[in-house]
């Protein structure tokens, strides 16, 4: 079920095509925006090529609305196909959130509420993606700021169980736990305690705002010390999984978030020396 | 939906929270999240026509725009679509024809940048084919090439902002044809176009093979020079890289 585990990527951004043909840097792979190259040719197309004859690419979708009533809109469903094709990722991911209902985008990540109904729901229709597309799929976590009285159920209780009943993998976001941690005042060593090793694929962090009563996923800075730590704690609990650093605004030079990978592999590594100490 | 594109209503009672007014906070996040990203996809589309907008006309315009027009695709790539005609038909900006103008050179510019690929014919392709056939040639063209027509210095103004200069003033003139597309490597080019040459080329876009543009032509050429005038254009749109296939 599980797929072998490709080291350590950054998102593939516009900024940095150029920086990563020229100097070849020591990333094990990209994470590309499914969005940004569903377009029929140009730059775009020809970077993403050219970086993919140097580098394995997992591609990153924000748009399949997996929980909205709406639909499942199969255009964009095939349009991802035709991508896929295209660069032969290793793996495919987008998030357990709605963007849109009755035909409104909202291009944000919305949360669920978390009943036994809900994972019906999603579970049902990410079946129904992944015999499109002949492959699993990776389900995010996403951060949020609301949550609804209908809620039955923890979201880890949720997550787990969507990805269970749908038979797929995780791209846990650390940041995106401790973000919604905060904001809904849950211990995060709880939600990691709730996920089934075997299902994590991926791993995104980030950088956030803190507002005091509230957190923001912002991705516009560095990891801070708070996600490192619950990095290094998944890691103890679940072994190494393959992680990438997520920027996507205030987007420094490359070697700065080269550097900034550099540390997640040696958060990495203490993580699990600590595991063999034990 | 209602929440992030009004920030209250139907679902805010099913949010849970402390209070009115934590719940209303909370909400917020959404709302100002959702009208900060498509305005940031309205000035990252259209720098130009953000700087010549200047601070408040920019944030006027992505306020009515987004309030007009929540978006409807699942790509961001297309919430600026309706702009041209917003600007055309709103005021205040309907009473400045050039914005509209703008607006949609923008928006071409777009379709060049990320049209499909294809690989240009070189011109031998063309003179090795003997003349007797001449007359039932047509041309394919690359998929970025667009034909831009302002009545309106508009393409003047975006290139003067392009090059951090003060743009000129707005002015109103004859039709002008522009030529865009994208290039061997990759770039954006354009070019004006004088009335024949904009006939001819509409011409071979639409199908029309080498002895009706020769036809058309006779509105500006004589008829025993108007054969090696059109070979002329065709010799440009070669040499520019945008024929893609000859149809014999
Ligand atoms: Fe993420």
């Amino acid at each position: 079920m599980q797929l072998p585990p490709i080291g350590f990527g950054l998102g593939l951004r516009t900024d940095h095509y150029q920086h990563i043909l020229e100097h070849n840097p020591d990333v094990d792979w990209f994470e590309a925006l499914s969005e940004n190259y569903m377009v029929a040719g140009g730059k775009p197309k020809y970077y993403l090529h050219e970086v993919r004859k140097r580098y394995p690419i997992v591609l990153h979708g924000v748009s399949l609305s997996i929980g909205s009533t709406d639909p499942l809109n199969l255009s964009y469903i095939e349009s991802l196909k035709a991508l896929i094709d295209e660069v032969d990722p290793n793996w495919v991911s987008d998030h357990l959130c709605w963007t849109g209902v009755s035909g409104t985008n909202s291009h944000d990540l919305m949360p669920l509420p978390y009943t036994e109904e809900a994972i019906d729901h999603v579970a049902g229709r990410i079946i129904q993606v992944q015999d499109i597309l002949q492959r699993p799929l990776l389900i995010e976590n996403v951060s949020s700021y609301v949550s609804f009285t209908h809620s039955k159920i923890e979201e880890w209780e949720f997550y787990a169980e969507v990805v269970r009943r749908a038979d797929c993998l995780m791209l846990l976001d650390i940041n995106n736990i401790y973000v919604s941690a905060r904001n809904h005042s849950f211990d995060p060593d709880d939600y990691l305690k709730g996920l089934d090793t075997e299902r994590i694929q991926q791993i995104h962090l980030a950088g956030h705002t803190d507002n005091g009563d509230h957190v923001i996923d912002t991705h516009d800075n560095d990891v801070r010390d708070e996600v490192w730590r619950l990095y290094r704690t998944a890691l103890r609990r679940f072994g190494m999984v393959s992680t990438m650093i997520e920027r996507d605004d205030n987007i420094p030079p490359f070697d700065d978030l080269k550097a900034e990978l550099d540390l997640a592999r040696e958060h990495a590594a203490e993580a699990l020396q600590k595991n063999l100490d034990e | 939906m209602a929440y992030v594109q009004r920030a209250n209503e139907s679902i805010v009672d099913d949010i849970d929270a402390t209070s009115d007014e934590h719940r209303a906070r909370r909400l917020s996040i959404y709302y100002n999240a959702y009208r900060i990203r498509l305005r940031g996809s309205i000035e990252v589309d259209h720098p130009a026509l953000g700087v010549y907008l200047g601070d408040d006309g920019f944030e006027t315009l992505a306020a009515a725009y987004i309030d007009t027009h929540p978006s409807d695709q699942t790509s961001l790539r297309h919430f600026c679509d309706h702009l041209p005609d917003f600007l055309r038909h709103n005021k205040p900006f309907s009473d400045f024809g050039v914005l509209s103008q703008l607006a949609e050179f923008e928006r071409l510019l777009m379709d060049v940048f990320d049209a499909a690929d294809s690989d240009a014919q070189p011109m031998d392709n063309l003179t090795s084919i003997p003349a007797t056939q001449w007359p039932s040639i047509k041309l394919l063209f690359h998929p970025s090439v667009r034909l831009y027509v302002s009545s309106w210095n508009s393409v003047e103004i975006w290139r003067a902002i392009k090059a951090n200069q003060k743009p000129p003033e707005a002015l109103q003139s004859e039709n002008q044809a522009w030529l865009v597309w994208r290039n061997f490597d990759r770039l954006t080019e354009f070019r004006s176009l004088a009335a024949d040459e904009y006939a001819a080329l509409s011409n071979a876009l639409d199908g029309v093979a080498f002895a009706g543009i020769c036809e058309s032509q006779l509105e500006w050429s004589a008829e025993t020079i108007v054969a090696q005038n059109v070979l002329d254009m065709l010799r440009m749109w070669f040499t520019a890289g945008i024929v893609i296939s000859i149809d014999i």
